[in-house]
C-alpha cells in the first residue's frame, strides 16, 4: 500500500483532551507524519480543558486550529446544558491558545433553548463576537425522543422562533465580517474550514476510532460506537454509495453551502446533468426563490438553506 | 347422508366485547377435536388478519363439529358466529336466524354491558333459547353471583341453568356443552317438503365462485339440483354441497336441520344477499322465509389513490375485496382535487375502516378517504330529483328548488340514569323525540326520529363518551325529509377543494365553519407560503384561519461528518410525506378530509 498524505485532520468527537498527555503526543505525532505541508489540523475540546500546558502541547504538536464548544456565555443556560465551564473559562482558554500559536479558533454557540428570548440570544452572540474568534458554528437544540430532556417534556423552538435567533446570529456576525458559508458556519475571509468543506463538497476521508464515520472508494461507513465491539473490531456499519444515493448524497452536501456546487462538478461525481436529472424540480425551486442558478453554480438562496430538507426532499422526488 | 335431527344443535355465541368470545369458541373446538393442535392458532374463527388484531369479529363463521356428550351419545354441533358491530347488525340477525339457540356469554368481573343487552335482545327476538354462561372464573377479580345477579334483573332471563366458567383455562366448558345438548331444541323442519334455505353468509372463492353458508329448514339439497333463489329470482345448478368443520368437507346432502355451505357457479356475490332464500327450481315453496332486507348502503365517501398512478391498482383491489363483501358498492368518480377515485358505498363507519384498513394492509395502497356523507336527495328546478351522495354534486342555490335528506329512526338502550345526557345529545344533532319506553329494571329505550347524517358525524363515540359506554344504538332507514341545508366549501388558497365539500344544517352553518378552519389549521402543516383556509357557504366565506409559511426546518448538525445519519433522517420524513396529497402548492395530510368528522360536540 502506497503512503497516504492528507490536506487536513480533525481530531474530535467527544473530548480528545482527556487523553494522557504522553499519550496524546504519540497520537498527535502519528498523525503530523501523515501530512501534507499546507495542512489544516484542528482539535476539538471543551473550554475547561484547554489550560496552559495543553494549549502549548497542542502547538508544538503542530496543531493549528481548535473547534471549541462555547454554547452559551449565560450561566443559567450552560447549567441547563450540564456544562461545567462559564464565559470567562472560554475566555482564558483563548488566550491560552493565542499564546501557544494557535489563532484559528472556531467557538461553537447553541440556540433555541427552551424559553429563549432573542435579547438573550443577542447577549450570547455579542460575547461570542468579542473574543475575536476566526471561526464559529452555531446549532439549535435538538432534543431526540427518549433522551432526558424530551422526558422532562421539554420541546423544541418552534421554526419562527428558530428562524428569528439564527437570523439575528448572522446579522450579527456579518456586521463583523464573518459570512454564513455553510448552513451552520461562519468565518471571517480565508477561515472556512478547509476540513468541514470536504464532507460538504461530497469528497472522500478516512474515519479513525470508535464511531468516527468515513467514506472511502465510493463507501459511506461509521465505526462501532461502544468501547468493546470496537475492540474486538466488530463489523461497521457500511453502505455502498449506489448512482442514486451518490445523487442525493451530493445534493445534501454540496447544497448546504452557500456558494452550491458548479454544474461540472455534479457532472464529474455524479455523471449526468444536473439541469437534466432534477428539470422538473429545480424549475419550481427557483420559481420560489429556494434555489438559483448563476451560470457556473447552482445554489440555495437565503431562505432555501433554512428550508433545504424540503429542498432536497422535492429534488429526491425526481430520482425514482 | 343425513343427521338424526335430534341429535343436531344450531347455536351461536353472544356477548359483549372484550367478553371473551374468540377464547371460548376456540375452546369449543378444542374440546371437539375439531382442529388439530398443530394446525390451532388463537381465535380460529376471526380468519382475517385484522379481525385478529382488533378483536372484533366482522366476517361471519359456521363450522359444524360433533361432540359425544356424557350419556353417550353423539351430537353434531353447528356453532355459527356473529360479528358485533351496530353497522353489521341486520347479517347479526339472520345468522341468529339459522340457530335454535344461543350462548350469552358475560365477564364474571364485569357483569353485564351494552352489547350483552343488545345482542340478547336480539336473540331473544329471533326465538332463540338463551344459556347463560359466565365466563373469566378463574380471574381473581371474578364475581359471578353478581354478574348472575345483573343477568337476571336487566335482561330479564332466569339463570337456574347458568354455567360458570373460564374460557382461557378450560374449567366449566364442557358443562357449558352438557347445557347446550341439553337446553338448546334440536331443529324441526319436514326434509320431505320442497327446499327452503337460508344463506347467512357468502364468500367468494376463485374456482367455484360464490360460496354460500346456509341452514337448511326444509327439504334437502344435494348436487345437480337446479336451485331458486327467490329474492334474486335466479336460477342455479348446485356444484357442490359440504360441511365446515372448519375446513371444507363435501358431504352428498344437506338436509333440514343442518347447516352447510353450497356452491352453485355463482359468479357475482350481490346475487346472494344475506337472509335471501333458497328454494327447489321446479317445486319452489310457498313463501320465501321471513326478515329477508335489501340492504343498502348508508354512508359514501372517496377513495382516492395518494400517487395518482395507482387508480388501477385501486380499481383491481376494489373489485377483489368487493368479492367478498356483498355490502361493498363503488363506482368511479373524479376529483379536481384528487384526481380518479371512487365513490363508494359502506353499511356504516366500521364497515368503511375495514374496507380502507384491508385495501391498505392487503393490497399495500396509500389512500385519502374524504369524509363520508349521506345520499341526499335534491328537487331541482323543473321538478327533476336527483341523488347526490357526493357534496359537490350538489346543484347551484339557484337551480335548487328544495333537499332532503334520509332520517332514521334510532333505538337508543341506556340504563335509566344517562337518559338526560342521551336526550340531550339527540336534540343537539336535530333529533325529534319519539318516545321513551321503560324496561325492566333499569333500561330505557330512547326513540329518535335522527337524520342520518347527524350519526354519521361521530353520534356512535360522542353517545358512548356520555353513557360511560353503556348506551348501545341501532336504528333503521324511516325515510327522506325536507331539511334546510346548504354546501359548505373549504378553500385552500383561495381554490375550492372538492374533496373537502360537505352539506351542512344551514343555521349551524357558520359554528361549523369556523370549528372546521380552526382545525384544519392545525392539521396542515405550514407550508413555504401563507394559505389562507376559508369555508363559504354558496361563495360566501363564513370563517377564515391562515397556516403561515414555514421559515426553518433544515436540521443543521451533522456529527463528525456522519452524513449517512442526515441522510437517514431525510428519508423518514419523506416517508412521513406519503401520507400527504399536494394538492396544487399546498400539501394536504390526509387527516384533512376526515377533519369534519372530529370536531368536538362544543365544536359545532
Amino acid at each position: 500500500m502506497k503512503p497516504r498524505s492528507f490536506a487536513t485532520a480533525y481530531v474530535g468527537g467527544g473530548t480528545p483532551s482527556s487523553l494522557p498527555h504522553e499519550l496524546l503526543e504519540r497520537l498527535l505525532a502519528a498523525v503530523f507524519e501523515k501530512l501534507e505541508d499546507s495542512y489544516e489540523w484542528t482539535f476539538e475540546g471543551n473550554p475547561e480543558d484547554f489550560d496552559e500546558e495543553l494549549c502549548l502541547l497542542l502547538g508544538k504538536a503542530g496543531i493549528n486550529r481548535v473547534s471549541m464548544g462555547m454554547q452559551s456565555a449565560r450561566p443559567l443556560a450552560l447549567s441547563f446544558l450540564g456544562r461545567r465551564h462559564g464565559f470567562e473559562t472560554v475566555g482564558r482558554a483563548v488566550s491560552s491558545l493565542r499564546a501557544a500559536g494557535i489563532k484559528n479558533i472556531s467557538l461553537d454557540l447553541i440556540y433555541g433553548l427552551p424559553g429563549e428570548t432573542l435579547d438573550e440570544v443577542r447577549y450570547d452572540i455579542e460575547r461570542l463576537l468579542s473574543l475575536n474568534p476566526t471561526h464559529f458554528s452555531t446549532y439549535s437544540l435538538e432534543i431526540h425522543e427518549g433522551t432526558p430532556l424530551s422526558r422532562k417534556g421539554i420541546r423544541e423552538a418552534s421554526d419562527d422562533i428558530l428562524a428569528e435567533h439564527l437570523s439575528l446570529i448572522e446579522e450579527e456576525g456579518r456586521k463583523r465580517g464573518y459570512a454564513r458559508y455553510e448552513i451552520s458556519s461562519f468565518a471571517l475571509p480565508g477561515y472556512q474550514a478547509r476540513h468541514n468543506i470536504a464532507y460538504w463538497k461530497d469528497d472522500e476521508y478516512v474515519g479513525i476510532g470508535m464511531g468516527a464515520a468515513g467514506y472511502e472508494d465510493g463507501r459511506r461507513y461509521v465505526n462501532p460506537g461502544l468501547l468493546i465491539p470496537y475492540l474486538q473490531k466488530a463489523p461497521r456499519s457500511e453502505e455502498a454509495v449506489d448512482s442514486r444515493s451518490g445523487k442525493e448524497y451530493f445534493l445534501l452536501t454540496n447544497l448546504r453551502l452557500a456558494e452550491g456546487f458548479a454544474l461540472k462538478d455534479y457532472k464529474a461525481k455524479c455523471g449526468g446533468s444536473f439541469l437534466a436529472d432534477f428539470e422538473a424540480s429545480f424549475k419550481e425551486l427557483s420559481a420560489e426563490g429556494l434555489l438559483a442558478y448563476d451560470g457556473t453554480n447552482v445554489k440555495p438562496t437565503e431562505r432555501g438553506m433554512n428550508l433545504l430538507d424540503r429542498v432536497l426532499l422535492r429534488l429526491y422526488n425526481d430520482l425514482r | 347422508m343425513s343427521y338424526d335431527q335430534s341429535k343436531i344443535r344450531n347455536f351461536s355465541v353472544v356477548a359483549h366485547i372484550d367478553h371473551g368470545k374468540s377464547t371460548f369458541c376456540d375452546r369449543i373446538l378444542e374440546l371437539t377435536g375439531a382442529v388439530e393442535a398443530r394446525t390451532f392458532h388463537n381465535q380460529y374463527l376471526d380468519e382475517m388478519p385484522l379481525e385478529q388484531e382488533r378483536g372484533i369479529t366482522i366476517k361471519l363463521n359456521a363450522v359444524s363439529v360433533s361432540y359425544k356428550s356424557r350419556d353417550g351419545q353423539e351430537y353434531l354441533f353447528n356453532l355459527i358466529d356473529t360479528p358485533g358491530h351496530v353497522d353489521f347488525s341486520y347479517e347479526v340477525s339472520r345468522s341468529l336466524a339459522a340457530c335454535e339457540g344461543a350462548i350469552l356469554l358475560v365477564d364474571a368481573t364485569q357483569g353485564v354491558e351494552a352489547q350483552t343487552m343488545s345482542n340478547a335482545y336480539l336473540a331473544i327476538d329471533n326465538d332463540l333459547m338463551i344459556v347463560p354462561v359466565i365466563n373469566k372464573c378463574d380471574l381473581p377479580s371474578a364475581q359471578p353471583e353478581v354478574a348472575k345477579k345483573e343477568v337476571e334483573e336487566r335482561i330479564g332471563i332466569s339463570v337456574a341453568d347458568c354455567v360458570e366458567c373460564s374460557a382461557k383455562t378450560g374449567q366449566g366448558v364442557q358443562d357449558v356443552l352438557e347445557k347446550v345438548v341439553e337446553l338448546v331444541p334440536p331443529p324441526d323442519g319436514d326434509p320431505e317438503a320442497p327446499l327452503k334455505a337460508l344463506i347467512f353468509d357468502s364468500y367468494y372463492d376463485s374456482y367455484r365462485g360464490v360460496i354460500v353458508l346456509v341452514r337448511i329448514k326444509e327439504g334437502r339439497v344435494k348436487v345437480g339440483q337446479e336451485i331458486l333463489l327467490m329474492a334474486a329470482n335466479k336460477k342455479y345448478i348446485v356444484t357442490e354441497v359440504g360441511i365446515r368443520t372448519p375446513k371444507e368437507r363435501p358431504v352428498s346432502e344437506l338436509s333440514a336441520g343442518e347447516v352447510g355451505y353450497l356452491a352453485a357457479n355463482v359468479k357475482d356475490i350481490k346475487d346472494v344477499f344475506p337472509g335471501e332464500t333458497i328454494t327447489e327450481a321446479t317445486r319452489p315453496c310457498a313463501e320465501p322465509l321471513p326478515g329477508y332486507r335489501r340492504i343498502n348502503p348508508m354512508v359514501y365517501c372517496g377513495l382516492y389513490p395518494v400517487d395518482t398512478r395507482k387508480y388501477e391498482d385501486l380499481k383491481d383491489a376494489l373489485a377483489k375485496l368487493s368479492l367478498n363483501d356483498s355490502s361493498l358498492v363503488y363506482e368511479p368518480e373524479s376529483s379536481k382535487a384528487l384526481g380518479f377515485g371512487f365513490r363508494c358505498g359502506f353499511l356504516g363507519l366500521l364497515h368503511m375502516d375495514v374496507v380502507q384498513e384491508r385495501l391498505e394492509r392487503e393490497y399495500g395502497l396509500d389512500l385519502i378517504l374524504t369524509a363520508p356523507s349521506v345520499s341526499y336527495r335534491a328537487k331541482v328546478q323543473g321538478g327533476e330529483v336527483v341523488e347526490i351522495s357526493n357534496p359537490s354534486e350538489m346543484p347551484s342555490p339557484q337551480s335548487l328548488v328544495s333537499i332532503s335528506e334520509p332520517y332514521v329512526d334510532a333505538s337508543i338502550l341506556t340504563p335509566k340514569e344517562y337518559v338526560g345526557p342521551v336526550m340531550d345529545l339527540c336534540t343537539s344533532r336535530r333529533g325529534i323525540y319519539k318516545d321513551i319506553v321503560f324496561h325492566e329494571e333499569d333500561r330505557v329505550e330512547v326513540l329518535y326520529s335522527m337524520p342520518l347524517s347527524e350519526i354519521v358525524f361521530n353520534f356512535f363515540d360522542s353517545l358512548k363518551g356520555s353513557t360511560k359506554g353503556y348506551a348501545s344504538l341501532d336504528y333503521t332507514f324511516s325515510g327522506y325529509r325536507e331539511s334546510d341545508l346548504a354546501k359548505m366549501d373549504i378553500l385552500l388558497n383561495g381554490d375550492v377543494i372538492d374533496a373537502l365539500s360537505s352539506i351542512v344544517y344551514r343555521p349551524d352553518a357558520y359554528k361549523r365553519g369556523l370549528a372546521l378552519v380552526s382545525k384544519l389549521k392545525t392539521i396542515i402543516p405550514k407550508q413555504l407560503f401563507e394559505i389562507p383556509i376559508q369555508a363559504a357557504i354558496n361563495g360566501k366565506v363564513v370563517a377564515r384561519a391562515d397556516v403561515k409559511s414555514v421559515r426553518k426546518d433544515v436540521l443543521a448538525k451533522c456529527y463528525g461528518g456522519d452524513i449517512s445519519r442526515k441522510k437517514k433522517l431525510l428519508e423518514k420524513q419523506k416517508e412521513g410525506k406519503k401520507r400527504m396529497k399536494a394538492i396544487g402548492s399546498v400539501e394536504v395530510p390526509q387527516e384533512a378530509f376526515m377533519a369534519i368528522l372530529s370536531l368536538d360536540e362544543k365544536d359545532g
